[in-house]
């Protein structure tokens, strides 16, 4: 996906939230943003210099799909949903990150106790 | 993967609208940020600008975007074709000669390649064609050499073959016959087909039916199905035509069925209609009947080497069964397509010529684009330093070049449209073994395309990697001229130039091979003297004329009748002419060991009134001609040519030997009579003059008719006046004879002679024009060289000049240049054409006693051609430099020393 420099923690995590946040409900990308930092609890600041082009990558990708409907302020917004390519990839994306995250828990570990 | 395509699309071509979406997203975003903001108790501008900090700018964004959409490429691409046009459009001389240049190259290919392309992977215009097999005879001990089947081989292996084939289906040489029409008879002709002809093909008669089984057999074959032409030119294509009759030879036969438009099998040609074969006639129940060609359909799930396989077996069986005959049985399936096409060696000879005309081209335009590059130099440098990448810079270059292609492959393909009919027309028929038309299909603009682009990454990389080279110091120091790149540029330039000078030698040379060959051709020895003689061929098929009574007599009152004839001098009749093919004959000498079947020797065999060899100017070497005391009652006589005394009879007096010929003719009508060899003549050409003589045989038409082997036979005539104004006379006086004998074929026999030249005039003609394109582009390379010398060196001439050198020393000093690029390009083009003349050398000649081949007794190192033309390369050389050059001489030392 690109070998630009990540802003995020890794490479495709953003797109991993990203596609976990609009499987849960298609949302635009403002709203997208802030879903993803409200459920991070803050913890995670999602630059929009980086949501804009990843969500561009998605759409090429063919893991999300846009469509134009009208904001709750009446606004004209594109609206992001998961495809069912997306939904796959995301499970794909997820099962191997947790595998990661399993491994390097054991890393970790012994050395912690 | 079309979304994708669709979406960068898209942002390519509509890209204003895809931007202002985006802006629109992130104006939203903007808002409803800085409306977060203003609600947690922040000032509007403190707000806004918070917000504008998280956003980033809008262009960085867009940016990003841009490049994570995928357009990026498409998008420079699209700015350096249209920067492309822009500069070639800017020099409309340069554009023009390299779009033309590359135009020519790649019309010759295109056009070569179409007429291949229809001859090797054009399917046959029949339903499911890869089914279609030939299956031919062939002998054990000789391998590759197929023959025809015997009427008993179909029918044996008919049976034993279910299992390979779907269907299978024989039918014989053409047939000719008289039938009556509007004004004189008319000569049709049929091909004896079996029943399962057009079910094998898969293809029905267009109206009525095909034949039946039960019409297979004597007697009750009076039926015929026309072919579509015959039925349009005769019947106006009138539906209600079945049940009709048509009269052949004087029998009544039926019409039962009109083949569509457009059936075509090359092996069967295009008779005018089909009639049944007939299997079951008197004679082919021994092994020796008359051959018969098969087609047949494979099943479905059959592939080749399987039914190979089975044949193998069959031809095994049939060895077995009849040891005597068969010994050396082989029976051979091969696939429709390729069985019998022509020769195409020489095909890809020609292709190869044409490839190396495109290298010219290409080498041509790469001068042209170097001398460009060296112009642009200070352009490229201003560029390179505002920082374009050096690949920047190439790709630029590189998209010129293929746009250049580009208009070339457009043009090109647009000659090749006319150019491949007019190919098609002018090859040979043995080059091109079918009658495809050739045409601009999808496999042919791919190839178009594909050399298009090639040619033009061709020639555009050199130059290109050359050019965005930049010296940034020296050339922003000299405005273009002079720059210390010049030394390696020219040396780049010169390499063109001689490898373009070496291939044309290379073509020329072979150009001039084929003049040679072609003068030598007209003036081969025919062995006869074709002058002020008129041939026409008559068709004696009717009933009337199988009783040798009947014949003879309207024979003798034709030639009375003719001979008569003011400025007519003799006449004679003949079943076979020069120039005109031949049908063999198998024959055994007597007193000699009997050889196997398979390897019984044969001879073409005329049947010819006394006159002929006087006719024709046939010079008899030994013993004596046939004369009017050779009659029926006679012992059997027979004159052979010295191809075959040398060939059967080397140690023996060829004169009153004697020899069993062997011919369906003679068996039925005269037994197996023996003919004692009474004389020996001159060797005479049977096809062309390119060919290694046959062996002949002649029997008086007193003692063997003439009308034996073929109902068409011809009659010739000397004249002592031009031999056309006597046609009619002749036509006249046969009709007096016979109203019901067609006349047809009729020319003269030098008018024969030269058409049997015709497809050696066309390989002259296409060679000739390959070099006379590569002498055009190659004289314009070395102009372009020689001009853009001089030009670089106007400030050196002029000092020269100002020095008091005389202005004869610049200009030998110019034209220097020339001849050491040509002395180069020469030796190297010689060198090239001898190792490719090593490596063609025997593709390129006649094969002993195949009586095909490209060349005619030249060598392919002779000396004498590569001298000419090496010398016309020169001559044109030297004046395609010596108008540049002269411009060094008229140099003003005043301006040269200004001009900067």
């Amino acid at each position: 996906m690109g070998n630009r420099q990540p802003r995020d923690l890794f490479p495709g995590a953003l797109e991993m939230m990203i596609l976990r946040t609009l499987k849960r409900q298609p949302l635009h990308g403002y709203a997208l943003a802030q879903r993803i930092k409200r459920d991070s609890d803050d913890l995670l600041q999602i630059e929009e210099g980086s949501l804009y082009p990843a969500l561009q990558r998605l759409l090429k990708e063919g893991c999300v799909k846009a469509e134009w409907g009208v904001s709750s302020t009446n606004r004209r917004v594109r609206i992001y949903k998961l495809t069912p390519a997306g939904a796959k990839y995301l499970e794909r994306q997820v099962s191997s990150f947790e595998q990661m995250l399993d491994g390097i828990a054991r890393v970790l570990s012994p050395v912690k106790s | 993967m079309f979304d994708d395509w669709r979406l960068r699309l898209r942002s390519l071509f509509r890209r204003e609208c895809v931007e202002n979406e985006l802006n629109d997203e992130l104006r939203f975003h903007f808002e409803q940020q800085v409306e977060k903001l203003v609600q947690s108790g922040l000032p509007l501008a403190e707000a806004r600008r918070q917000a504008r900090l998280t956003i980033g700018t809008a262009d960085e964004i867009r940016e990003e975007y841009r490049d994570s959409s995928g357009v990026r490429f498409l998008e420079t691409l699209f700015q350096d074709v249209r920067f492309a046009l822009r500069m070639l459009r800017k020099s409309p001389g340069f554009t023009a000669v390299a779009v033309l240049t590359l135009a020519l190259g790649i019309g010759a290919n295109t056009a070569i390649f179409s007429v291949l392309e229809a001859q090797l992977w054009k399917p046959l215009p029949f339903p499911q064609s890869q089914q279609l097999v030939a299956v031919m005879r062939t002998n054990i001990k000789a391998p590759g050499h197929a023959g025809l089947l015997t009427e008993m081989d179909f029918t044996n292996w008919l049976a034993a073959a279910k299992g390979s084939f779907a269907d299978i289906c024989a039918f014989q040489g053409y047939d000719y016959h008289n039938t009556p029409g509007t004004d004189a008879a008319e000569m049709v002709t049929a091909r004896p087909v079996s029943s399962s002809f057009f079910e094998t093909l898969r293809t029905p008669p267009i109206i009525g039916r095909a034949f039946l089984s039960s019409e297979q057999t004597d007697g009750r074959d009076h039926e015929v199905i026309l072919s579509y032409p015959y039925w349009k030119s005769h019947f106006a294509l009138d539906p209600k035509i079945i049940g009709r009759t048509i009269e052949l030879d004087g029998s009544v036969y039926t019409i039962v069925g009109v083949a569509p438009a457009g059936f075509h099998l090359e092996i069967v040609g295009d008779p005018d209609m089909y009639v049944p074969l007939v299997l079951a006639r008197k004679n082919s129940m021994t092994r020796s009947g008359t051959g018969v060609e098969a087609v047949a359909r494979l099943e479905p799930e059959m592939s080749f080497s399987n039914a190979q396989a089975e044949m193998d077996v069959v031809a095994s069986q049939l060895r077995r069964q009849y040891p005597e005959g068969d010994a050396n049985l082989g029976l051979k399936v091969e696939d429709l397509g390729t069985a019998f096409e022509g020769q195409h060696q020489g095909l890809f000879f020609f292709a190869a010529a044409a490839a190396l005309v495109l290298l010219i081209a290409c080498a041509n335009v790469a001068c042209l684009l170097l001398a460009r590059g060296l112009a642009r130099q200070h352009e490229f440098a201003v560029r390179s330093t505002l920082g374009a990448k050096r690949a920047v810079l190439l790709r630029q270059l590189l998209v010129e070049g293929a746009l250049l292609g580009s208009f070339g492959g457009a043009l090109g393909i647009i000659a090749a449209r006319w150019g491949a009919s007019a190919l098609n027309a002018l090859l040979p028929e043995d080059l091109l073994g079918r009658t495809v038309a050739p045409q601009i299909d999808g496999r042919v603009l791919a190839f178009a395309i594909a050399i298009s682009l090639g040619a033009s990454i061709l020639a555009a990389l050199a130059p290109g990697l050359f050019a965005s080279r930049v010296n940034l110091t020296d050339a922003l120091r000299h405005s273009g001229h002079n720059s210390s790149a010049a030394p390696a540029h020219r040396r780049l330039r010169s390499a063109f130039v001689i490898a373009e000078i070496t291939l044309s030698v290379a073509l020329l040379f072979g150009a001039g091979l084929f003049l040679n060959s072609f003068v030598r051709l007209m003036r081969a020895p025919l062995g006869f003297n074709p002058h002020n003689l008129i041939s026409l061929g008559l068709t004696l098929s009717d009933k009337r004329y199988t009783q040798p009574q009947n014949l003879w007599l309207a024979e003798q009152q034709m030639l009375e009748r003719v001979r008569a004839v003011p400025g007519i001098k003799d006449a004679t009749f003949a079943s076979q002419i020069p120039f005109a093919g031949g049908i063999g004959a198998s024959f055994s000498i007597v007193g000699e060991p009997l050889p196997p079947r398979d390897e019984t020797p044969s001879a073409i065999l005329s049947s010819i009134s006394p006159a002929y060899f006087q006719v024709m100017k046939i010079g008899l070497l030994s013993g004596r001609s046939f004369s009017v005391q050779d009659t029926q009652n006679s012992p059997h006589v027979a004159i052979v040519n010295e191809n075959f005394v040398e060939h059967f009879l080397p140690h023996r007096n060829p004169i009153g030997t004697e020899l069993d010929i062997e011919h369906i003719g003679f068996e039925t009508s005269y037994g197996n009579a023996r003919e004692r060899i009474v004389g020996v003549v001159q060797n005479t050409q049977l096809l062309g003059a390119n060919e290694v003589p046959f062996d002949f045989i002649y029997v008086p038409t007193a003692q063997v008719p003439v009308t034996s082997f073929n109902d068409s036979v011809f009659l010739v005539a000397s004249t002592n006046v031009p031999p056309l104004s006597v046609v009619s006379a002749i036509r006249h006086e046969i009709a007096q004879v016979d109203k019901g004998i067609p006349v047809t074929h009729v020319a003269t026999m030098e008018q024969r002679v030269s058409d049997s030249l015709e497809g050696d005039r066309g390989n002259l003609i296409l060679i000739g024009a390959f070099a006379a394109l590569a002498l055009a582009l190659v004289a314009v390379g070395i102009f372009g060289a020689i001009a853009y010398f001089v030009q670089q060196r106007t400030r050196e001439f002029g000092i020269r000049l100002a020095l008091g050198a005389s202005p004869s020393r610049v200009l030998r000093h110019a034209l220097k240049q020339s001849a050491i690029l040509g002395a180069f390009g020469i030796v190297l083009g010689i060198g090239v054409s001898l190792a490719l003349g090593r490596a063609l050398g025997s593709a390129l000649y006649l094969v002993p006693h195949q009586h095909e081949g490209l060349l005619y007794d030249v060598s392919i190192f002779d000396p004498l051609t590569l001298a000419a033309a090496c010398a016309l390369l020169a001559g044109v050389l030297f004046i395609a430099s010596y108008i540049p050059a002269r411009r060094a001489m008229k140099v003003d030392p005043m301006i040269a020393l200004r001009y900067e």
